[in-house]
């Protein structure tokens, strides 16, 4: 299928590669169908495939905290139809800013990806202290270099 | 906006599936015990609304580094992500 961004163009997205949200991303109702592109950065990118304007960027919360540690409610697990643990994947949402003490990502509110199924939810961890915005130091992308001088965009 | 009176142990029923307990009362606390559908996402409002303005940040700042990229003429290198492998 072809799906227009207005961040990477026209891209051509395998049926197996779309991200099923079985609710939709806090703030963005009636959204549910995403796919993960990839620049080669740290931060990638989570591109809806109705709303070309609309792609979160997104970081693997274990890159920026090697310690993130969470337990994922039963209730969003059985969801997402989450048999073991190899199946997920988690993403958090990051805001990207051109001062690089502002670039943060939510830690507290995951995005948590059965990789089996390709379904996803945005899921809050209630009891947890982590916090929504945790300041990280993006990576730059080495190749490239010239364009990643927006902090963390990468791109 | 409804109002009622509850004490300790009584519920309130929204709806046909959504029941609200009163389990407990600290001072100006209260405890309250929530069964709802799995379908019906339940958060503390503070804690939503941080979450939907974080959103709705990163949204913003994705679009102002597009913006930015674009002024630049620059093409950015990209390749869609095989996420389901499992599939």
């Amino acid at each position: 299928m072809k799906v227009e961004t207005s961040m990477f163009g026209t891209i051509d997205v395998r049926d197996d590669q779309e991200i099923k949200f079985v609710q939709p991303i806090i703030g963005f109702p009636e959204l549910l169908r995403y796919v993960l592109v990839d620049t080669g950065g740290s931060i990638k990118w989570l591109q809806s495939i109705r709303d070309a304007t609309l792609a979160f960027p997104v970081v693997d919360p274990f890159s920026v905290k090697p310690d993130y540690d969470i337990e994922i409610p039963t209730s969003d697990a059985e969801m997402l139809g989450v048999k073991n643990v190899e199946e997920v994947q988690l993403w958090c949402i990051t805001v990207l800013s051109k001062s690089k003490e502002e670039v943060r990502a939510n830690l507290k509110a995951p995005i948590v990806l059965n990789r089996a199924t390709g379904e996803a939810k945005q899921v809050v961890l209630p009891d947890s202290d982590l916090p929504i915005r945790y300041r990280f130091l993006p990576k730059a992308k080495q190749r490239n270099k010239e364009v990643a001088d927006y902090a963390g965009a990468n791109p | 906006m409804l109002v009622l009176t509850r004490r300790k142990g009584e519920s309130i029923i929204l709806g046909d599936d959504v029941e609200v307990k009163i389990l407990e009362l600290h001072g100006s606390q209260v405890k309250v015990g929530i069964q709802a559908p799995q379908s019906l996402s339940v958060h503390r409002k503070e804690v939503y609304l941080a979450i939907q303005r974080e959103n709705k940040a990163a949204a913003e700042s994705a679009r102002k580094a597009s913006e930015e990229q674009n002024e630049r003429g620059a093409q950015v290198e990209h390749r869609v992500e095989d996420e389901q492998t499992l599939h």
